[in-house]
C-alpha cells in the first residue's frame, strides 16, 4: 500500500529531523503520486529549513 | 433572493446580534422555533422580513432544514453572526462552504445550499464532497449554552436507529470527546474508523484527536501511529507537525521536538485556505513558538546543572 511507503519516509525524518534526506524522499514520493499541494509544502519546508540555513552559514 | 434559516431554542442572549448581522443581506429570514420559553421570539418579531414557524423540540433538525428550504438558502445558528462576504452570499447560486470562526478554530462548513438534502438529525450536514468553498464568506460563532449532554442523548438515539452508518459512530465519538469521556471517545472512534470507507476530513481529524488522547494516556506507540498517518495525508497542516513535536517533547527528546515545532511554523506559512480541513490558529505560530521557548529553557537549565 502506498501510504506505508510515505510513513516509512516520515519515520526516517523522525530519526533525524535536522537532516534533509528524509524530506527529499518524501517530496519525491508526493511528486510521483501527483500530490502537488503536498509536494509544494515539503519543497517549501526543505528550502526554508536547509537552503536558507546554508545561505546564512556562508554569509 | 437568499432565505436565511435560524433554528431557535431559548437564545434571547444572542439572537439580536445574529439578526442585526443579517441586515446588510436584505434577505428573507425564517426562524424555526423548537420550544422557546424566553424572549427569543419577541426579539425576532422586531425584525422585518422575518417569519416564525413552530416545530416540536425533538424534531429532527435536518428535517426542519429540508422542510424550510427554498430556492437558495443559508443557515446560521442563533449565536452566530456574518462578519464578511455579504456580496458573495447575495450572489450565491449553488452549494457552498464558508469559514466559521469559533474562538481559535476555523472550520469550513456547508451553510449555503439549493436543493441538496441535510441528513444528520442533530449536527445537520450535507456531504462535503458536493460543496464549493468560498473563504470570503466568514461567520463568527460563540455559543454560550452547553448543549453537549442534550446532543449526546439525541445522537445515541439516532445511532441506535442507524447502527450500520459510520456517521453515527463518528458523531458519538465527537460527543464523548466534547464531554472529555476519552475512554468512550476511543471506543466509538475505532468503530467509526473501521466503517469509514474513505480517507476524508472526518477520518483524519478522528486520527488527530485519537493521537492526542493516546499521548495524554502515555501510549506513545498508538499516538505516533495515528500522528504519522495524519502527517502523511496532510503534511500541510501545522497541527500535525506540532503533534509530532508534542510526542518527542513527552519523550524528552527535545532536539527532535524543537525541530518538529520549527517544521510546524515553516510549513504553516504555506497552508492554503482552500482545503476543507479546520485550522487551529494557535498551532501555526503561538503554540510552537511557546514550546520552542520551553525547550530552550529546559536545555539551558540542564547546562547549568
Amino acid at each position: 500500500m502506498k501510504w506505508e511507503k510515505c510513513i516509512k519516509f516520515l519515520v526516517s525524518i523522525l530519526e533525524n529531523p535536522d537532516i534533509d534526506n528524509g524530506y527529499k524522499l518524501l517530496k519525491k514520493y508526493y511528486e510521483s503520486n501527483n500530490m502537488i499541494y503536498e509536494k509544494e509544502c515539503i519543497e517549501h519546508l526543505i528550502k526554508e529549513k536547509f537552503q536558507n540555513d546554508n545561505r546564512t552559514d556562508n554569509s | 433572493m437568499i432565505t436565511v434559516q435560524i433554528i431557535v431554542n431559548n437564545n434571547e442572549n444572542t439572537i439580536q446580534k445574529t439578526l442585526e448581522s443579517l441586515t446588510p443581506l436584505d434577505a428573507s429570514v425564517v426562524v424555526a422555533n423548537v420550544g422557546c420559553e424566553d424572549n427569543t421570539l419577541s426579539i425576532c418579531k422586531k425584525f422585518k422580513n422575518l417569519e416564525i414557524i413552530n416545530f416540536y423540540n425533538n424534531e429532527n433538525r435536518s428535517e426542519i432544514r429540508n422542510k424550510l428550504s427554498k430556492e437558495i438558502n443559508l443557515y446560521l445558528e442563533p449565536w452566530e453572526c456574518i462578519i464578511n462576504g455579504y456580496e458573495e452570499i447575495k450572489n450565491s447560486n449553488k452549494i457552498c462552504s464558508v469559514q466559521v470562526f469559533n474562538n481559535d478554530i476555523i472550520t469550513k462548513e456547508t451553510r449555503i445550499w439549493t436543493n441538496e438534502k441535510f441528513t444528520n438529525p442533530i449536527f445537520e450536514s450535507i456531504k462535503k464532497e458536493h460543496s464549493n468553498y468560498n473563504p470570503k464568506i466568514i461567520l463568527s460563532s460563540k455559543n454560550e449554552k452547553d448543549n453537549r449532554k442534550e446532543n449526546l442523548i439525541k445522537v445515541e438515539r439516532w445511532a441506535k436507529e442507524n447502527p450500520t452508518l459510520s456517521d453515527s459512530y463518528y458523531y458519538l465519538a465527537c460527543c464523548y470527546l466534547s464531554l472529555r469521556d476519552y475512554k468512550k471517545f476511543i471506543l466509538y472512534s475505532d468503530q467509526y474508523l473501521i466503517r469509514e470507507s474513505s480517507i476524508n476530513v472526518s477520518y483524519i481529524m478522528t486520527k488527530y484527536y485519537l493521537s492526542q488522547i493516546y499521548l495524554h494516556n502515555n501510549d506513545i506507540k498508538k499516538s505516533a501511529e495515528n500522528a504519522l498517518e495524519c502527517v502523511s495525508h496532510c503534511p500541510f497542516m501545522a497541527e500535525f507537525w506540532c503533534l509530532l513535536g508534542d510526542i518527542y517533547y513527552k519523550l524528552k527528546q527535545y532536539k527532535k521536538s524543537k525541530s518538529l515545532y520549527e517544521n510546524a511554523i515553516i510549513i504553516g506559512k504555506k497552508r492554503k485556505n482552500s482545503d476543507k480541513f479546520p485550522i487551529e490558529i494557535k498551532k501555526y505560530k503561538e503554540y510552537p513558538n511557546q514550546m520552542i521557548s520551553n525547550i530552550k529553557k529546559i536545555i539551558n537549565n540542564t547546562k547549568i546543572y
